[in-house]
């Protein structure tokens, strides 16, 4: 077992890097007998997301599992192990015209079981759906060193309880990932992405209602408001009194797509939707980045997440402008997710606006806050980080104490995690 | 009536629910021994019919303090078992909470109560430019709450997805009585995907008392073709070809020669009745790329000498190729006296080998077997005719049934694509998964329901130890 240093926001003692499911099992097996935190580590790229732990333990960096298992082009699936990062993936599958339609920063980095893990999901998923709905199989350790499996290799299949969803987003606390059997699609042949500015928010929620019942069928929804980089610098054109910016991404064949391109600029035109224009492909490939990318924690105090109703999406940015003008955010509007980086000079405030503004108004819209990195981490309360405990805390908890009854995956870091 | 299930507790489920939504008298609990798989059959001591999600959770609370064993049930549909009161008990029938709470096109979603049928939603939402995407062949009768529980799929799930992709959120009494939301509306909710464990659980994780469902957009237009071939390898070769080539079709079913006579002297549809399969298939999404998409098929269908590709011209003559689909099992009737679908699961490209080898096995078994199946996801159905009076032949089909179902995890695949597990295939959970699999799965239900009163002696096999001492297995043991 090769043992690599890593510099992490985490308390870690020593660095393991298994190469085998059974080398994870015994490590694992071995920390469970001796009552050690372990930490398990993809490509780093999302250490500090859920709360900081404190306990000192070990770090069980996946990259060692890094094999492709079995490609079967034309059963569109692949089993890959959780180290694999999702940019060699996605290189393997283009030479057979195939992709995941997953937008994930760092994809040089990120692992499939990293992604998996946190549950990230970018602007594609108002068309393509989640990280769960890719997955069909997964294999993973249990607190104990137990290796257990969930799913198979077929697209289809209710053969027992689907460890695949439970899984995914469980952010390492109930065992660690070690491979997954995922489920392909085909490349679109064409994609074109389109933007406009809005100048009030009741005008973004009239423009984002009417798209729910276009005739596109948009892949992607997203609202970018506050200084974002991209828009200072090369952005289509200017419009000083935009509030902030739409971007619709329309994919399929080249008919499809000019077709839908038409329609939506027709759309558009009836609507209060400004300076509208398709971006030039080789613009569109840095705008697209920088939708993936911007989830990525920046120069900020802290970054959250907030999910509502999508109706309410309009809501949640107006209060977050509202509290910090300066702030960076983004929206997957279509699904009321709203991602905001909020600037240095808020730290002071902003626990207890988190408690008393935020976490309230996410509440009301059927929704959740919970925070996703910055410096300010550290200082928030259980309650100000996650908000108040959904009704089935207790039942996370029953579960995570039947896989990891000794309690030494990522201790500390998750909502149900009652310490 | 079981020991436990005494006069008082029927007393106080009728305290509930009031005196006409308890049936304890045998002539009215014969009706629910049994599911849609009628080989094995017991009776509940008692059928509670609840109106409110509150009524559920004292019933609930009730059975554990008299410590009977309860389960859900729906429509009673399932092919699998999921709602045989193994051990008799209290059987909680949610046929009564049918209503459609909410729709909400704005955010793309509905809020119904679990008895609500499949297809009054669908119903509800014509006309709205939006549907409910689930649709299982049983749409007419099964309800929400049923396709929650096994993660019904349909003809349509092969562009669509299943249940589990279409549902956001449950309200769910748990297995000792508490009511809880889990997910809701909004996406992505803090912690576990809890939602994701209960959908497909078979009623053994919890009561869902009422779900939000994603509604999934109308398509704008829709291409409905039916190609005919001369042999079931050319017709399941073009299947993957098909897939292969980028295209996901909303719906690529197929018929075998042997549902396609009884289809045809049922209906009169005109199929060639020398003709080894059929395959119905259906594009749908965008006007402008569906004759791109409807050429390129019927093209790999000719590569794969296809004798026709026949083409529906109008909403009437799609309604027709998709009634002799939907209706094939009412036709298989006319076959024979009685018979049993298998489900089953192997990766597209293993279609060829699968269906070969079905056929062997009906011949080495003498049991004839007729498929019409969801052949775009690799998922087979085959028929396995036989006459019930005939114990020597159930054994015939059952082993039949056995080997068939070997043969597709042998291929890498699933022993149930739809139908659940229940009791049917407890026995093949080993065979799938490992001593240690099944123990995750074990400990996933003991967090849930931990005294095992909740649907016992489902599911998994270490079920069979379930520790309930007024289990006993009914009709099992005569198999
Ligand atoms: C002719 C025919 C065609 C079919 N076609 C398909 C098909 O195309 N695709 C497919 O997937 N299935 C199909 N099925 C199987 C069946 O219809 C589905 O499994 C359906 O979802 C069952 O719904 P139900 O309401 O009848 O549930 P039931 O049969 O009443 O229950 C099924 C299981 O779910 C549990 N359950 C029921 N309600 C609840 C609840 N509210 N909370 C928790 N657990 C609950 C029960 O305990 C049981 O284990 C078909 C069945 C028939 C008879």
């Amino acid at each position: 077992m090769e043992h690599a240093t890593l510099s992490a926001p985490l308390p870690i003692s020593e660095n393991v890097t298994p190469a085998s499911v059974e080398e994870v099992a015994t490590c694992l097996l071995g920390a469970a007998s001796t009552g050690t935190a372990v930490y398990p580590i993809g490509g780093g790229t999302s250490l500090d997301f859920g709360r900081l732990p404190s306990q000192l333990g070990m770090a069980l960096q996946t990259t060692g599992l890094n094999r492709i298992v079995d490609y079967q082009p034309r059963d569109m699936t692949i089993s890959v192990e959780a180290g694999f990062t999702l940019q060699a993936l996605q290189q393997t599958l283009a030479e057979e015209n195939q992709r995941l339609p997953w937008d994930v920063p760092f994809a040089n980095r990120a692992t499939i079981g990293g992604i998996l893990a946190t549950n990230h999901n970018g602007p594609r998923r108002y068309g393509d759906g989640t990280v769960r709905d890719d997955v069909i199989g997964i294999q993973a350790v249990d607190g104990q060193g137990n290796v257990f499996r969930g799913g198979g290799n077929v697209v289809k299949n209710v053969a027992g309880y689907d460890f695949c969803k439970l899984l995914t987003g469980s952010l390492g606390t109930l065992g660690i990932v070690t491979r997954v059997t995922l489920k392909l699609k085909p490349c679109p042949a064409a994609m074109a992405l389109w933007t406009g500015s809005f100048a009030t928010w009741d005008d973004l929620e009239q423009i984002l209602a009417a798209l729910v019942t276009s005739a596109c069928r948009p892949s992607a929804v997203e609202v970018l408001a506050g200084p974002h980089e991209i828009l200072n610098s090369a952005w289509p054109s200017a419009a000083p009194d935009a509030l902030g910016w739409l971007l619709v991404a329309l994919e399929g064949s080249e008919a499809e797509v000019d077709w839908m391109s038409q329609r939506l600029e027709q759309e558009w035109h009836a609507q209060p939707v400004r300076s509208v224009e398709r971006i030039a492909d080789d613009h569109a490939n840095r705008v697209w980045q920088h939708l993936t990318e911007s989830a990525a924690p920046q120069k900020t105090s802290l970054s959250l997440r907030i999910n509502v109703v999508p109706s309410a999406t309009i809501e949640i940015l107006a209060l977050l402008r509202e509290i910090d003008p300066q702030a960076v955010l983004q929206a997957h509007a279509g699904n009321g997710i709203v991602l905001a980086h909020f600037s240095e000079d808020l730290a002071q405030d902003l626990p207890r606006l988190l408690v008393q503004r935020i976490h309230p108004s996410a509440r009301k819209h059927r929704g959740h806050a919970m925070a996703l990195s910055g410096p300010l981490l550290p200082e928030l309360t259980r309650q100000a980080f996650f908000g108040p405990p959904p009704s089935t805390a207790s039942l996370m908890a029953a579960v995570k104490k039947q896989f990891d009854p000794h309690h030494i995956l990522n201790p500390g870091r998750a909502i149900f995690d009652l310490e | 009536m079981s020991s436990a299930v005494d006069y008082s507790l029927l007393e106080q489920l009728r305290e509930i629910v009031g005196h006409d939504s308890v049936l304890s008298a045998h002539s009215e609990l014969v009706v629910y021994e049994c599911d849609g798989f009628v080989i094995e059959k017991n009776c509940p001591d008692v059928v509670v019919f609840p109106r409110t999600v509150q009524q559920v959770s004292e019933i609930v609370r009730l059975c554990n303090e008299h410590q009977v064993p309860f389960l859900p049930r729906g429509a009673g549909t399932s092919l699998a078992g999921g709602c045989l009161p193994v051990g008799g008990g209290v059987m909680i029938v949610l046929t009564r909470m049918r209503e459609i709470l909410e729709i909400d096109l704005r955010n793309r979603c509905a809020f119904v109560e679990s008895g609500v049928v499949n297809l009054w939603l669908t119903k509800a939402l014509k006309g709205t430019g939006f549907h409910y995407a689930p649709d299982p062949s049983s749409q007419g009768a099964c309800t929400i709450g049923g396709n929650v529980a096994t993660n019904s799929g349909g003809p349509h799930t092969l562009k669509y997805g299943v249940t589990v992709n279409h549902v956001l959120g449950v309200e769910a009494v748990l297995a000792d009585g508490t009511i809880v939301e889990v997910g809701g509306p909004a996406e992505d909710p803090t912690g576990l995907d809890l939602v994701g464990a209960l959908v497909g659980s078979e009623g053994t994780l919890a009561i869902v008392t009422k779900a939000w469902v994603r509604l999934t957009r109308d398509p704008e237009g829709v291409r409905t073709m039916l190609a005919v071939f001369d042999s079931a390898d050319a017709a399941t070769n073009a299947i993957s070809q098909i897939i292969g080539a980028g295209i996901i079709p909303a719906a690529l079913e197929m018929m075998d020669q042997g549902i396609l006579i009884a289809v045809e002297q049922a209906f009169r549809f005109g199929f060639p009745l020398d003709a080894a399969a059929i395959l119905l298939i259906e594009v749908d999404g965008l006007e402008a790329g569906l004759d791109e998409s409807r050429d390129r098929i019927e093209a790999i269908c000719h590569e794969n000498e296809a004798r026709e590709v026949r083409h529906a011209q109008d909403a009437k003559q799609r309604a027709l190729l998709w009634k002799s689909r939907k209706q094939a099992f009412g036709a298989v009737g006319r076959l024979s006296p009685s018979y049993c679908t298998q489900d089953g699961v192997v990766p597209r490209t293993k279609l060829p080998h699968m269906l070969r080898r079905i056929t062997e096995i009906g011949q080495a078994h003498e049991v004839r077997i007729v498929n019409v199946f969801h052949a775009g996801d690799g998922n087979l159905h085959p028929i396995l005719l036989f006459d019930e009076r005939d114990t020597e032949q159930i054994g015939r089909v059952l082993r039949a049934s056995e080997e068939i179902l070997d043969e597709c995890l042998a291929c890498g695949g699933s022993v149930t694509g739809e139908h659940g597990i229940g009791v049917e295939k407890i026995e093949f959970m080993s065979k799938m998964f490992t001593p240690s699999d099944l123990e995750a799965m074990a400990r996933l239900r003991s967090a849930f329901n931990p005294e095992n009163r909740l649907s016992p002696c489902k599911m998994l096999p270490t079920a069979g130890a379930c520790g309930l001492e007024q289990v006993h297995p009914g009709r099992r043991a005569a198999l």
